[in-house]
């Protein structure tokens, strides 16, 4: 049909708006990159024998890999244009019942634990559930919800375990998953190298990252071509709760234990990941390679801060003007855009 | 031309919302290889009527032809498997995407591992805009944001094509387009009925309806007032009938004349 001779100026230029807010992007997660490295070179010079050794940056790796499994998780909801607040208390859940069925069914072996990780990913699709029926189905602003479903989640687990965290773990799970290696890699680190590798293909190279893409530009553009955006809406918040559930398991696996109010920075650490590795706070534009870098930022830094002995609570304080001022750059970028 | 069995007929459609009576008992046809233009003042009922057609809503009474045959349309999936295609006046294209993601969104194309096969729909996408000769794109990797509205539009008119559709319509397309850009669509829909299919063209301007239009259909307060062919009528005619034409009914009225 198409008259082939014809000079059809359509070759891929690298000119023009779109071209230009692409490169911008690239440059933020070049940016994110690069901030990366120069804190790691700034703590190294300041302590050559303690920051950059295969120890510490190997626990640099473990400490975050939960923060990681997050932000994998919340880069999908924020493309869409949503948010998931709850992830962190999702997270404290799903450990909580997770320990619950595993003494529900007794023991000590391989099945004991896939029992357990049965019932923390359940824990966390149906906090996605919930989530999704909310903000689809009754319309309310997906922050509210998720702030909602936080306390919810995070007053459950309190419930449930009268306060008091809970230890009965099998200790094969702390051995092999949560201290354990393979290939010489830390389990947690290859979980959630996994997760972000499997993560970035889905949402960069498949139809449901395009269609999640979509409804986070242009929902009705979505709606229109074919897509059901609310059943799309409650599939993002079931994987994002999903991958909560998976960091309550690792969590598990590496304390031995539920550790019920040590996630409540959890979520701004991971937004704050997210964010800085190039996902708009708006939608439609999200990446997971450029969260598991974001991510290693508020990482790097407190790592450097307690070697500083600096009382690691600054991490707190930074954490939080740093996500102003990174949602800030993304404001001005859409403003520009947009006249 | 001539009196060939439309693709599209709508019979005595009505649509009310709560109390007001968008459509009253309004009849639409639209042909194979014609332009049908649907005029009207503000809120005659012009979205209201398309978006029947397009699945967005469906009418309290009426019927719908599609090939001579009664269909009944209940949501985009049923419209957009009879053939129909729709480009609304606020385009829809998703900023962030690019121009071959959105003329495939919601109809990608896959390999193995569900990985988006994007070399057959680049290719496809630029054939399509080749045999709608439309050359103003630099790219078909640009991001939409970076388009101009006359882009835009041959864009989202591409992607309504480009699905072997039959009937086309086009809600208000050059509304907010300045003189070069209007005239490329307009060549655009004129070459879209030239290629066989049935196109529908919502606008307040006259001047372009004449330069495309092979009938007008014109609507007032939600009701048929006339069908024009465009070669025997002028628009000193098609404005008094969309400004003070005869209605047919009057709901909840007797017979009352508007002249
Ligand atoms: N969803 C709705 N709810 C209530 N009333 C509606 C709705 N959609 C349309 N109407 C009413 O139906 C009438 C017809 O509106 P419609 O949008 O079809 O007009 P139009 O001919 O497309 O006008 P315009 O030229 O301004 O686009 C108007 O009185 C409008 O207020
Ligand atoms: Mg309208």
């Amino acid at each position: 049909m198409a008259d082939q001779s014809q000079a059809v100026p359509v070759v891929p230029a690298r000119a023009g708006i779109g071209a230009l807010l692409r490169s911008m992007l690239r440059s933020q997660a070049a940016m994110t990159t690069a901030t990366l490295l120069v804190l790691m070179a700034f703590f190294t010079v300041l302590f050559p024998s303690k920051f950059l050794t295969v120890f510490n940056i190997q626990n640099l790796l473990i400490d975050y890999s939960g923060i990681v499994l997050l932000g994998v998780g919340l880069t999908f909801v924020m493309t869409s244009e949503c948010f998931d607040l709850s992830i962190g208390a999702t997270l404290v859940l799903a450990s909580v019942l997770g320990v619950e069925a595993m003494v529900l069914v007794g023991g000590e072996g391989w099945s004991t634990v896939l029992v357990g990780l049965a019932a923390t990913l359940l824990t966390g699709a149906a906090v996605g559930v919930f989530n999704g029926f909310l903000v689809v189905n009754l319309r309310i602003p997906s922050i509210i919800v998720t702030l909602g479903s936080l306390n919810v989640a995070q007053g459950l687990a309190y419930v449930l375990t009268g306060g008091q965290d809970m230890h009965e773990i099998p200790n094969l799970m702390v051995d092999s998953i949560g201290l354990g290696r393979v290939l010489g890699i830390p389990a947690p680190v290859l979980v959630s190298g996994i997760a972000v590798i499997v993560g970035a293909f889905v949402l960069s190279q498949t139809r449901f990252g395009r269609h999640t893409c979509a409804l986070g530009s242009n929902k009705e553009a979505a709606r229109r071509a074919g897509i059901d955006v609310n059943r799309l809406s409650i599939q993002l918040y079931v994987l994002s709760g999903m991958c909560a559930g998976l960091a309550g398991f690792m969590s598990l696996a590496r304390f031995g234990t539920t550790t019920l109010s040590g996630h409540s920075t959890d979520f701004i650490t991971a937004l704050l990941g997210v964010v800085l590795g190039g996902t708009s706070l708006f939608g439609g534009v999200g990446t997971v390679l450029g969260t598991a870098v974001g991510v290693f930022i508020p990482g790097v830094l407190s790592n450097g801060l307690i070697l500083m002995s600096v009382f690691p609570y600054w991490q707190l304080v930074i954490v939080g003007l740093v996500l102003c001022a990174v949602v800030y750059a993304d404001l001005v970028k859409r403003r520009q855009r947009d006249d | 031309m001539g009196e060939a069995t439309p693709l599209l007929e709508l019979r005595g459609v009505s649509k009310r919302f709560g109390a007001v009576e968008a459509l009253t008992k309004v009849d639409f046809t639209a042909r194979l290889g014609e332009v049908m233009a649907l005029v009207g003042d503000n809120g005659a009922g012009k979205s209201t009527l398309i978006k029947g057609i397009a699945g967005i809503h469906t009418y309290n009474e009426g019927q719908i032809f599609f090939d001579a045959k009664p269909v009944t349309i209940n949501s985009p999936r049923d419209s957009a498997a009879l053939g129909i295609e729709v480009v609304y006046q606020d385009l829809a294209l998703a900023d962030n995407l690019d121009v071959v993601a959105n003329m495939f969104l919601g109809h990608e194309r896959t390999q193995a591992m569900g990985m988006l096969d994007e070399d057959s729909m680049e290719r496809t996408c630029i054939e399509t805009l080749q045999s709608l000769s439309v050359t103003t794109l630099r790219s078909v990797r640009q991001e939409i944001s970076g388009l101009s509205g006359g882009q835009r539009q041959a864009v989202a008119v591409a992607k309504a094509v480009m699905r072997n559709s039959r009937l086309v319509i086009l809600d208000e397309p050059t509304a907010a387009l300045g003189v070069a850009q209007t005239r490329q669509v307009l060549d655009l829909v004129r070459r879209l009925a030239d290629k066989g299919l049935a196109v529908v063209l919502i606008s307040h301007n006259l001047h372009d309806i004449f330069e495309v239009a092979d009938r007008i259909t014109v609507l007032r307060l939600g009701q048929n007032v006339h069908e024009f062919m465009a070669q025997q009528t002028n628009p000193q005619e098609v404005v008094h009938a969309i400004t003070a034409g005869k209605m047919l009914h009057v709901p909840g009225m007797a017979e009352v004349e508007i002249q």
